[in-house]
């Protein structure tokens, strides 16, 4: 399964359903740009509406210590319409990217980040094996090597797997100094609706076992396919990414 | 131009041969055998650097990152990258280490993951 949390430890699990329940558990007023999932605006007015009087006070002095601007609050307080809630994440951006690291002869491995103030977290795809079917040990805990038997099903690459989670030194696409970098969406509020939906993509790709080809359907191809997904159709790499438009067809 | 016979060579690429390193039996070895459990973070930060053990430069102790949903534990993920190339792919090695509120290791496991276009 996909993450290195889910792969190496049921602990750090960070699945589709979990991502879903985080973009749920933060909805209130942090929708930004993408009204279309949960979070919307009148999703944020109903939870701030469904507080006690008290409730709501004590919400709205947090909110002007926090922005140290009680117009804010005011407005919140004032209008049923609910557009102001968008205030209290005012001051959080979620920013989508698409960084690259070099592979060969010019070409790139491409694969999503997104960053927002609490976390910053990368989805990608990669081969599940090198150039050895399934034979090459894919995990193993403490010197217990797991070997997986090849698979005639697919090729020396073995099928898509696909993982997400804490973008960190020592996860596998960390670096400091990527071929290409772009910023696909910047949008204020934090990140949990379109993290959901790359997770979701992600944990579909490596569900649907989809032979991994480095020419024609390849982790560019999963970056856009998640792209799509999330609601960005239209982004193309600004470096040379083989296999960028191939469709993976996760039915 | 370049992009018109880059496809070519890359093809042709794919035919050359592989590169090995260091396998992750071998490190799941290393490690089990050096790194028990009940070992410290600090001595298993100090093992990781000592024995090169991350691509992405020296570890410590500011690595280690609560680890989500059991708020008690911490862990800390060192890379080796490259251990093996073929053409179009490469082959890392991650190791990941959770510690306990003591910072004591509880829990070490190893995987290879794969890069390719």
């Amino acid at each position: 399964m996909s993450g290195i949390e889910g792969s190496t430890g049921a602990n750090q699990s960070v699945g589709a359903a979990a991502y879903a329940a985080q973009a749920r558990a933060h909805a209130n007023g942090t929708s930004g740009m993408h009204s279309n999932g949960p979070g919307g605006p009148g999703q944020a007015v109903a939870n701030f509406a469904d507080l006690s009087p008290v409730e709501q006070g004590r919400a709205l002095a947090a909110l002007d210590a926090q922005t140290g601007d009680p117009q804010r609050s005011n407005a919140l307080a004032l209008d049923p319409a609910g557009q102001p809630a968008h205030a209290a994440a005012a001051h959080e951006t979620c920013t989508v990217e698409v960084r690259y690291t070099p592979v060969a002869l010019g070409a790139n491995h491409a694969f999503i980040v997104t960053t927002d103030a609490d976390s910053q977290t990368y989805f990608r795809g990669g081969p599940a094996a090198n150039n050895e079917g399934l034979n090459s040990s894919s995990g193993s805990s403490s010197g217990d090597a797991v070997s997986q038997d090849f698979d005639p099903e697919f090729g020396i690459y073995g099928p898509i797997v696909t993982e997400y989670g804490d973008y960190r030194p020592g996860t596998v696409d960390w670096t400091t100094d990527p071929s290409g970098q772009q910023t696909v969406d910047e949008f204020a509020g934090n990140c949990d609706e379109v993290d959901a939906s790359l997770a979701g993509t992600m944990d579909a790709i490596e569900d649907a076992r989809i032979n991994y080809m480095p020419l024609h359907q390849n982790s560019n191809s999963t970056v856009r396919e998640g792209l799509e997904r999330a609601g960005y159709p239209d982004v193309d790499p600004v470096v040379w990414a083989p296999a960028w438009n191939t469709q993976l067809n996760t039915n | 131009m370049m992009r018109l016979l880059a496809p070519v060579a890359l093809v042709a690429a794919v035919a050359c041969a592989d590169e090995e390193g260091m396998t992750s039996e071998q490190i799941s070895a290393q490690l089990a055998q050096n790194l028990p459990n009940g070992t410290s973070a600090q001595a298993v930060v100090d093992y990781i650097n000592e024995n090169d053990l991350s691509s992405d430069g020296p570890v410590n102790l500011e690595s280690l990152r609560p680890v989500k949903d059991a708020p008690q534990t911490s862990d800390l993920l060192a890379i080796v990258r490259d251990v093996r190339k073929s053409a179009l792919v490469s082959t890392a090695v991650q190791m990941r280490f959770v510690f306990d509120d003591e910072q004591k290791l509880i829990e070490t496991s190893v995987r290879e993951i794969n890069t390719g276009l």
